[in-house]
């Protein structure tokens, strides 16, 4: 199956990016009004079995959205296991931007598809689908965003969120570190740690843990001559929350590892130890 | 507002311009390493075996996508779904959704972004929709937030435009309700 329409970009003020923004909000858009939700696909790659196997092996659909190269899109509808050999398709569809002798054009072909009694699976959703990609080109993706701020309030609405408690005892709570490096290799280390900075002065630096002010990590620098030593002090203040709460676990770990890392990157004999309390003199953060 | 600019849509691509990130664009992928790892991951369990029959233990996990894979984009993490001693290659084919971090050329988002700025572009490249949910709706909105949140920690006068960048506390607060398939109003800071 193929499908040709010469259009891309709309000539739209409204959408002032590059072509590659506005054609995957079609494609996005398209998808997501799609509402799957109700499709099943059978496990069964060919033939009939009992209806009893065939119930069992009836599982919601998936509807995947990829874009496979900086040109190209594949939505699928079917079933998913880590095993790429045993992924079952009912039908995928690709999404081709690539300009030709005519100007810029797109191709719509549906490369993989599975039939049943002389009909394609799920092929309403399939039709609407790609007639709803090709409107998208070629009237312009003026609303595209409303279908996916819809499935983004469905998404977080429904999301499945932590159940368990952080642990948050076991994280260090003070670490010190002996290194040869110099305060400027140290200061580079330091902008590389990639957690939001919420203090900074030339030689300390406190960055956010977590969602809230409130728990953070400081550093301070000390000059001993031929070596450095870096003093840490981790503020864990727990939440009540247990999402937050493992947001925060996982960005005090984070810290560590990264701090750990980037200076023993430039310095592998770099000497680490933490402590289960705040080093002396790093509770307060500079500003 | 721009017809691209949807602060709402945890899709829609994010383009920032930064003039103040350091060192050149190592903040910005940076900034996107850290976040990764900010994710916490969620147990869950998945049926394996004859008839998929057996239960095991499982977790959704954001994982780094090595560097060969990652090409043209220099960064990507996928949340898949890991079982219990699996490794992450198997795993990785097992996705709930992908992100995907590029550095561009000056001037490629122009006029969005000016030219002088450093400009990079955070992308969903893979998701998934089931039953008419997004799958990991949370962790992608966590992760968009940490990374936005890092880099204008770092650049006061950073441009953010695209989608969702804000995390609000009331998603996190139990017994929130769900708004309908017909389009409900989202929750509101």
């Amino acid at each position: 199956m193929d499908f040709r329409s010469t259009l891309l970009p709309p000539a739209d003020e409204t959408w002032i990016t590059n072509g590659g923004i506005i054609a995957g909000a079609v494609v996005r858009s398209a998808a997501v009004s799609l509402r799957a939700s109700g499709a099943r696909s059978s496990g069964r790659t060919k033939g009939r079995g009992s209806p009893l196997v065939d119930a069992f092996l009836n599982m919601p659909a998936s509807l995947w959205v990829e874009r496979l190269t900086l040109q190209m899109w594949s939505v699928t509808l079917g079933l998913r296991d880590a095993d790429p050999a045993r992924v079952r398709y009912d039908w995928q569809l690709t999404v081709r931007c690539a300009p030709d002798a005519s100007g810029a054009a797109v191709q719509i072909q549906t490369p993989r598809y599975r039939m049943t009694d002389g009909a394609l699976v799920h092929g309403d959703l399939h039709d609407y689908l790609r007639e709803t990609i090709a409107s998208g080109f070629t009237d312009g993706a003026g609303d595209a965003q409303d279908a996916e701020v819809l499935i983004s309030r469905i998404g977080l609405a429904k999301a499945k969120w932590p159940t368990t408690q952080a642990a948050l005892d076991s994280l260090p709570r003070g670490f010190e570190i002996q290194t040869s490096l110099s305060t400027d290799q140290l200061r580079h280390a330091f902008s590389r740690i990639g957690l939001p900075i919420v203090a900074g002065t030339t030689e300390d630096r406190a960055w956010r843990l977590g969602l809230s002010d409130d728990s953070r990590a400081t550093v301070i620098v000390s000059d001993l001559g031929e070596q450095r030593r870096v003093t840490g002090s981790l503020a864990i203040v727990p939440t009540g929350n247990l999402t937050a709460d493992q947001i925060l676990r996982h960005s005090a770990s984070t810290f560590c590892n990264r701090l750990r890392n980037l200076i023993r990157q430039a310095d592998a004999k770099a000497q680490w130890q933490a402590s289960a309390s705040a080093a002396p003199g790093t509770g307060k953060v500079s500003s | 507002m721009k017809a691209w600019d949807a602060p709402e849509s945890l899709l829609a691509p994010l383009v920032i311009g930064a003039s103040q990130v350091t060192p050149g664009s190592l903040g910005v992928l940076d900034a996107f390493d850290a976040a990764v790892g900010c994710v916490p991951a969620a147990e869950t369990e998945t049926w394996v075996g004859p008839m998929k029959r057996n239960r095991q233990s499982a977790s959704i996990t954001l994982q780094p996508v090595n560097a060969e894979l990652a090409k043209p984009y220099n960064r990507r993490a996928r949340l898949v779904v890991r079982n219990e001693g699996e490794a992450a290659d198997i795993a990785a084919h097992r996705w709930w959704w992908e992100v995907a971090l590029v550095v561009l050329k000056d001037g490629t988002a122009m006029p969005a972004i000016g030219q002088d700025r450093v400009t990079a572009l955070l992308e969903v490249t893979r998701f998934t929709i089931l039953s008419g949910t997004m799958r990991g709706a949370w962790q992608l909105a966590l992760l968009r937030h940490l990374w936005s949140e890092s880099l204008r920690s770092q650049d006061a006068d950073i441009q953010i435009l695209g989608g969702q960048r804000d995390w609000k506390m009331n998603w996190i607060t139990p017994a929130a309700p769900a708004p309908s398939a017909a389009g409900s109003p989202g929750r509101k800071k």
